[in-house]
């Protein structure tokens, strides 16, 4: 039997029961737009946390450099400090002292955003460099010496020609939450836990010295969860042992001073942060928490979806099967007149087959109307859910992807399929000349 | 030729077993106009529904032209139904929703026939039947009459070789009934085997062949001459008193119906 000609039976015993018909497909229709707007609104916040996620883990050029217990007192302005004014490393031991002074709390940790190309800091920065060797030397001035002592290490030109040049551009690697980094010195690893933000958006160069400094907001989002006694802890893991704010212009040297007095006013400042207790210790949580927590929201997200949605499948499938159920009894005559003048049973099956199919697509097709216009709604709803996890910063990308209707549907088919194959296995046992006998 | 060798058919199992036919050896001629008569339950329904392919034998062997049923399986035999085979039914077995055309046209659907031509096939069917005024009603508005007529329109439009019609004026008034065994006889004349299932003797006297089935056995087999089924066709069509009875003609007023009627008939068995 062709196609067309089956497909014209499944209309035809659909339409010969409009009520029950119509019936299944509206609870098809609600089932599916149920299915739809979950995994619709599911899918909006599951992509925004993946996209706000992304971006917290890639976003930014905001690098830092963290060199172990060597202060880097870098240039100002245009005015740069020959890189063998560091020789002597005294202004170096100078700062070193004033945090050794300070309980050693902080490695050196330096922002390298003034130098990087793009200046802009977001709240949400999680990817940056660090480099183990100190950021800047101007080439020409070491032109042809080999190992420098620069922020308290030596390290190798290797290309005496080099011209005056950004060296930690080309020595700077990146880092992602979670890497080690080594340092050759004393073999000390670490791993990165956190990053340090900055509300700079604006060139230090032009800021220039201790104000710029003191407009870091260090350590606002980072993510030592302890520190004692100069060290941080993560998860209970010594990661970092003494960190050293490091950051700052000082032309000429000229401000060690003030750099140290600022320095102690930002500690001060640091302790006043809510997220400091009252032994200093930096309680706020690790963005690597906030992310675990963002991928559990996911996952819980992705989890709700698929459960409600096969539930609701199974229902729809209770539906769709019990009106196959009753088709099949309503049309015994039907079906065993058809099969008296030939038609085979699997015909017979694909005519019940395709009413459930017809139903589904109709039901489906209804469903994915409704969830599109309703798609409009959940947007909002995932901005605001979005905002009090992510904060201002967060990715929106609500809408319904353009396969869950296929998704659905086809679902919804297999599953009504499998779940009638009993009742097409009676069409199949269908005795032809007991239907006979009931009608004669 | 239709062969059933030692045919049984038993439904049931153990106690409760039923032998609906019991070491059945018929052969059939091809191209006659069969009655199978007997009570109810004696096993003539079982005997059409196996030489139909509508029912499997529980032993023995039936051949249809060549083919033999037993060892074909379900597909086969559905496809050995759809081309071979017409079926009359008493209750028609039409859908009511379907227009008279679409019931006619049913097997060469079945059959994947294309469209332009199964209804072709279907126009041509029901025009013999004398119906075609009634081609797109619905079988629903259809009298009792007409619904045999269409029945028996869909029996015929794919050619089949055995006609099969189970109590098919059960249904009817007996002038209808009358009319329907008249035009089974023309399809039979037309070289078909017309097997007729009826517990009514006045109708199966107009048979070539008269079968009686009793308790599931072949009881006689009983050749009519022409002169006896004219004397039975002359005995329905008139009254004690030598009356030519009212006909009905199936509810039907076609004139264009191309069946012979009982004149036709009578020529036919003239000749």
């Amino acid at each position: 039997m062709k196609f067309w000609s089956v497909l014209k039976l499944s209309f035809h015993n659909l339409a010969n029961n409009k009520l029950r018909t119509f019936l299944t497909v509206v609870v098809l229709f609600i089932m599916a737009a149920v299915v739809m707007l979950m995994t619709g609104f599911g899918m909006s916040f599951f992509n925004s946390i993946g996209a706000s996620t992304d971006k917290a883990m890639n976003e930014g050029d905001s690098r830092v450099s963290i060199t172990e217990q060597c202060s880097y007192v870098d240039d100002v302005g245009y005015e740069r400090h020959e890189a063998a004014n560091f020789m002597d490393n005294t202004v170096v031991e100078q700062v070193m002292d004033v945090y050794k002074s300070e309980e050693n709390i902080f490695h050196t940790i330096e922002f390298s955003t003034f130098y990087g190309a793009n200046l802009s800091v977001s709240n949400q920065i999680s990817q940056f460099s660090v480099s183990p060797k100190p950021m800047y030397m101007g080439a020409n001035q070491f032109a042809g010496q080999k190992d420098y002592l620069t922020a308290g290490r030596m390290w190798n030109i290797s290309d005496e020609n080099t011209t005056n040049a950004w060296v930690s551009d080309t020595l700077m690697e990146k880092y992602e939450l979670g890497d080690t980094i080594k340092f050759e010195e004393n073999e000390n690893t670490f791993t990165i836990c956190g990053f340090l933000v900055s509300d700079l958006n604006k060139d230090p160069y032009s800021q220039g010295g201790i104000e710029l400094f003191i407009d870091y907001k260090l350590f606002d989002d980072t993510t030592m969860s302890k520190t004692s006694e100069g060290q941080v802890y993560y998860n209970g893991e010594l990661v970092i042992n003494k960190i050293i704010l490091n950051t700052f212009h000082d032309k000429d040297n000229m401000f060690t001073d003030s750099i140290v007095s600022d320095l102690k006013g930002f500690k001060k400042s640091l302790n006043s942060v809510d997220n400091y207790d009252d032994d200093g210790i930096y309680v706020q949580s690790s963005i690597l928490d906030e992310l675990k927590f963002a991928m559990m929201m996911k996952i819980m997200v992705l989890a709700v979806i698929i459960f409600v949605s096969v539930l609701i499948i199974l229902l729809s499938i209770g539906s769709v099967s019990n009106t196959i159920k009753i088709t099949v009894e309503q049309n015994r005559k039907f079906f065993g007149m058809m099969k008296a003048i030939g038609m085979q049973n699997k015909t017979v099956r694909r005519v019940v087959q395709w009413q459930a199919i017809v139903m589904v697509l109709i039901g489906t097709v209804l469903a994915t109307g409704l969830t599109i216009g309703l798609m409009y709604m959940v947007e909002p709803i995932v901005a605001m859910m979005m905002a009090s996890v992510f904060g201002e910063g967060a990715i929106i990308i609500a809408g319904l992807p353009i396969y869950i209707p296929f998704v659905v549907f086809f679902a919804l088919v297999g599953f009504v399929l499998l779940f009638t194959v009993k009742n097409l296995n009676k069409i199949s046992k269908m005795d032809v000349i007991s239907v006979i006998s009931e009608v004669n | 030729m239709i062969k059933l060798i030692n045919v049984n058919k038993i439904y049931g199992k153990a106690d409760s077993a039923v032998h609906a036919l019991k070491d059945v050896n018929l052969e059939l001629e091809e191209g006659k106009f069969i009655s199978i008569v007997g009570k109810s339950g004696s096993g003539k329904s079982t005997l059409m529904n196996i030489i139909g392919a509508l029912d499997s034998v529980t032993s023995g062997e039936i051949e249809c032209r060549g083919n033999v049923l037993c060892k074909m399986n379900d597909v086969k035999l559905a496809n050995y139904r759809n081309k071979n085979i017409g079926y009359i039914f008493q209750s028609f077995y039409l859908e009511p929703t379907f227009t008279v055309l679409e019931n006619v046209a049913m097997p060469l659907t079945i059959a994947g026939v294309k469209r332009s031509v199964r209804e072709l096939a279907a126009m041509e069917a029901i025009s013999k039947l004398g119906i075609s005024d009634k081609t797109t009603k619905k079988a629903s508005e259809l009298s009792g009459g007409q619904k045999q007529r269409v029945s028996i329109a869909r029996a015929i439009v794919h050619n089949p070789d055995i006609i099969l019609a189970d109590e098919p004026t059960g249904n009817l008034d007996s002038q209808n009934g009358s009319e329907v065994i008249r035009l089974l006889q023309s399809i039979c004349d037309e070289g078909k085997t017309v097997i007729l299932v009826t517990h009514n003797i006045d109708d199966a006297k107009k048979t070539d062949i008269m079968i009686e089935i009793k308790d599931g056995v072949v009881a006689n087999i009983i050749h009519h001459t022409e002169e006896e089924k004219l004397a039975a066709q002359h005995a329905s069509d008139y009254d004690e008193q030598g009356n030519l009875k009212e006909k009905n003609m199936l509810d039907n007023k076609d004139e264009e119906a191309t069946i012979p009627t009982s004149d036709v008939a009578t020529e036919g068995a003239e000749l």
